[in-house]
């Protein structure tokens, strides 16, 4: 989680220029959440595969067996 | 929501901002005006069921609808009855515990909207109140259709609001949650910003939502921006990004003032079990309504006479001793103590426009018992306030007043004069006794055992 952060901000902060004196808190929150969402959507997707791919390894590697919730 | 009203319908001053509606105040009772432009909204938040949920969940304040009754309703799409608060409070009164339990609410509520394909249009930290000990959104027409917007509208205030204090007094000092006070519409995030440590760059979730955020603002502070929408997954991502943050965000260890006060006192442990005994006493005689304990530490002796109030405001100057305050009143589920951060030489003032949008603590609970314990020592000869001035305060406020008395020689005294000169002539028995008669009679007086302090319980002279 850290890192995925850590680099979606160091790719938006190369895109950042110059402050300007005036401020109109609206557009830049907009553009911000623009550019993060997307990121952290597709960040969040990756993050349930890489678990459903640890739990897949958990359940082939012996002596690693994850319990189950429920077990029927 | 102020404590008192005139009996005839009468708009809340504080409420103007929002073309949804606006509150109303109609015989003691206050109303939420539902507009016909909020029709839409308010249909769909009702017959999804993402009100009741809400309420279910204890998140959003419950409320009923009732008729309209004035001609200045006459108009409305609906009139909601909310449950009525007893005491209003505001974010720059909370401990961090209280500021991040609000912060951490309005992200979950603006969660479960965006499964209605709604979210939250305002994420003002003055929409949440304490009801029952715990934090509960109490604006019900906040909520919106994300078709309307595409992206969260409130992402900016929500980060001024919440996580710019919540990262100021995390990363730096408890107190800076007071600036809450200076900037009524949240901390503006390029103050934040450069007011924090740069070691805060390091972590993620603050260089991206913070002082990135802040340089956003910066470079597009005059420019026209199109709007791509947005899904509801990919704002519940920007969501939850923000939930992972403040969960993650806690103060580092600070020293304070008072946070181990009773670890550190002239009392043994019979003396303070003694002095429990005889304020427990007092209080059962008076049978209070309302009692504020001012310079309140912990919450230990309102703790000790909760079951004998409907409720009790706890003040304090100390940040941490409220946020240990509220963890108890968590921990035990008490509904009727309310942790609150003030200092009874600074208060909390009217502020906004008018100076009324946000009302001096004074006008949003009258008490009728004010706890003063251990206190007066240090008002008087910290903060160089008299004892007459103090007797004639707490005499306009509370018709009840329990008040500890600390002499000269005790050695918590000694340590406030240990560095000054000591110009407090008039800091005596004889003094304090002469103070308090003119607005006080003494009803009881019970010294300390094991200390030289005396406790008074007194009541207002009828005028």
């Amino acid at each position: 989680m850290g890192f995925r952060l850590f680099a979606i901000f160091i790719a938006i902060l190369a895109m950042t220029n110059t402050a300007h004196a005036y401020i109109d808190p609206g557009a830049g929150s907009f553009v911000l959440q623009m550019m993060l969402a997307g990121a952290l959507a597709v960040g969040a997707t990756v993050k349930v595969f890489w678990y459903r791919i640890k739990e897949g390894m958990r359940r082939i590697l012996p002596g690693r067996q994850r319990v189950q919730d429920d077990p029927k | 929501m102020t404590a008192t009203a005139p009996s005839s319908f009468r708009r809340e001053v504080s409420s103007f901002r929002d073309p949804s509606g606006f509150l109303f105040w109609r015989d003691g009772s206050i109303y939420r005006y539902v507009a016909p432009a909020y029709a839409r909204q308010f249909d769909r938040a009702q017959a999804s069921g993402l009100y009741a949920e809400s309420i279910e969940a204890g998140r959003l304040l419950p409320f009923e609808l009732v008729e309209a009754t004035t001609p200045e309703t006459a108009e409305a799409v609906a009139i909601l009855k909310p449950r009525q608060l007893v005491t209003v409070t505001y974010p720059y009164e909370w401990s961090f515990g209280q500021l991040k339990d609000a912060a951490t609410l309005t992200l979950e509520l603006h969660l479960a909207a965006l499964k209605h394909d709604m979210l939250l249009k305002d994420a003002s930290a003055y929409n949440v109140q304490f009801v029952d000990g715990r934090a509960c959104f109490i604006d019900h027409l906040s909520f919106d259709l994300v078709s309307e917007h595409g992206l969260w509208p409130a992402y900016g205030q929500f980060c001024r609001h919440f996580l710019a204090p919540l990262a100021l007094m995390a990363e730096l000092d408890l107190t800076l949650g007071r600036l809450a006070q200076l900037y009524l519409d949240g901390i503006p995030l390029d103050v934040a910003s450069s007011l924090l440590p740069r070691r805060t760059w390091l972590r993620p979730g603050l260089a991206l939502h913070l002082h990135l955020h802040a340089r956003m603002i910066r470079k597009h502070s005059s420019s026209q921006v199109s709007v791509r929408s947005l899904s509801p997954s990919r704002l519940s991502a920007l969501a939850d990004s923000l939930l992972a943050l403040v969960r993650r965000l806690s103060p580092k260890h600070q020293a304070t003032e008072w946070g181990a006060y009773y670890a550190d006192t002239n009392y043994s442990d019979a003396a303070l079990e003694a002095k429990k005994h005889i304020v427990l006493d007092m209080v059962k005689r008076v049978a209070p309504k309302t009692v504020w304990d001012v310079g309140s530490n912990n919450g230990f002796f309102s703790h000790a006479v909760r079951d004998f109030s409907s409720q009790i405001i706890c003040m304090d100057i100390d940040f941490a001793a409220v946020d240990q305050n509220y963890e108890r009143c968590k921990r035990e589920r008490v509904k009727n103590v309310m942790p609150l951060v003030a200092d009874l030489s600074n208060p909390s003032p009217g502020i906004g426009f008018g100076n009324r949008e946000r009302l001096p603590l004074e006008e949003r609970s009258r008490p009728d018992l004010i706890m003063a314990l251990a206190l007066v020592h240090h008002l008087v000869i910290a903060r160089n306030i008299p004892f007459g001035q103090l007797a004639r305060y707490f005499a306009a406020r509370s018709e009840y007043l329990i008040i500890e008395y600390v002499p000269k020689s005790d050695s918590q005294v000694q340590r406030l004069l240990l560095n000054r000169k000591d110009v407090f002539d008039d800091y005596s028995e004889a003094g304090f006794r002469s103070a308090y008669s003119l607005h006080f009679d003494v009803i009881d007086e019970r010294p300390i055992p094991s200390s030289q302090r005396t406790l008074f319980l007194m009541r207002r002279k009828s005028s």
